[in-house]
């Protein structure tokens, strides 16, 4: 699966970031990438349904066999 | 799906609106002067956002001075880093607060263009590459980034 970041930056300096693809807890380590990266603090942060998915999940989802 | 995260940059103090007041401090039998606390906290984006509303601007480290169709007024910075102005007596609260409203907008600008450039420049040594750039309907510029 293709691991994205969609960033949108208004015209009054704040910004939204979303990340796509990118399974579990390894989408908060992004949090502080971000942080970082944009020097800014992240002041809201919202899950949705891939936080609570992982890569078998996946895998099932779309029923194909992978053991690695 | 995915995680949504708000982020504030650096340059901008965690606040939502200018705030606005006459020194009260002041007699009222002399002339009020006129304050206004912003959200503004980078100086260089300040002088530029000052520039860019059609100010005269002088810059030094610890003030800004400013000049709009003759109207004097200087930032200063509180104690959590925000530049606050404060306008010449005989300033309305309603010509100040437009003021700097016009500079917050122009300061807006400026950090838009700070981030995107922070974005651009940062993300392949943060294992990232750029897709996409896209101009919205409401001047938000969306970025589309591959991680890696």
């Amino acid at each position: 699966m293709v691991r994205r970041i969609r960033i949108d930056v208004s015209p009054d300096g704040n910004v939204k970031a979303e990340t796509l693809g990118i399974l579990g807890q390894k989408c908060l380590d992004y949090v502080s990438v971000l942080e970082d990266m944009l020097e800014a603090e992240a002041v809201q942060s919202s899950f949705n349904s891939d936080y609570s998915l992982n890569e078998h999940q996946i895998i099932d989802q779309h029923g194909v066999q992978n053991e690695s | 799906m995915s995680l949504e995260i708000i982020l504030i940059p650096m340059a901008i103090a965690l606040v939502t609106k200018a705030k606005s007041k006459a020194d009260e401090s002041v007699p009222l039998a002399s002339v009020h002067q006129v304050s206004v606390e912003t959200r503004m906290k980078n100086q260089d984006l300040l002088v530029n956002a000052m520039q860019n509303s059609g100010c005269t601007v002088t810059s030094t480290p610890n003030e800004i001075t400013g000049s709009f169709n003759s109207i004097l007024f200087s930032f200063k910075r509180d104690g959590n880093g925000v530049w606050n102005a404060t306008f010449i007596p005989g300033t309305t609260l309603q010509t100040a607060t437009q003021i700097i409203q016009s500079i917050d907008r122009a300061y807006g600008l400026e950090v838009q263009a700070e981030v995107l450039r922070k974005i651009k420049e940062r993300a392949p040594q943060n294992g990232m590459t750029l897709e996409s750039e896209t101009v919205n309907s409401d001047a938000s510029i969306s970025l589309v980034l591959a991680v890696n």
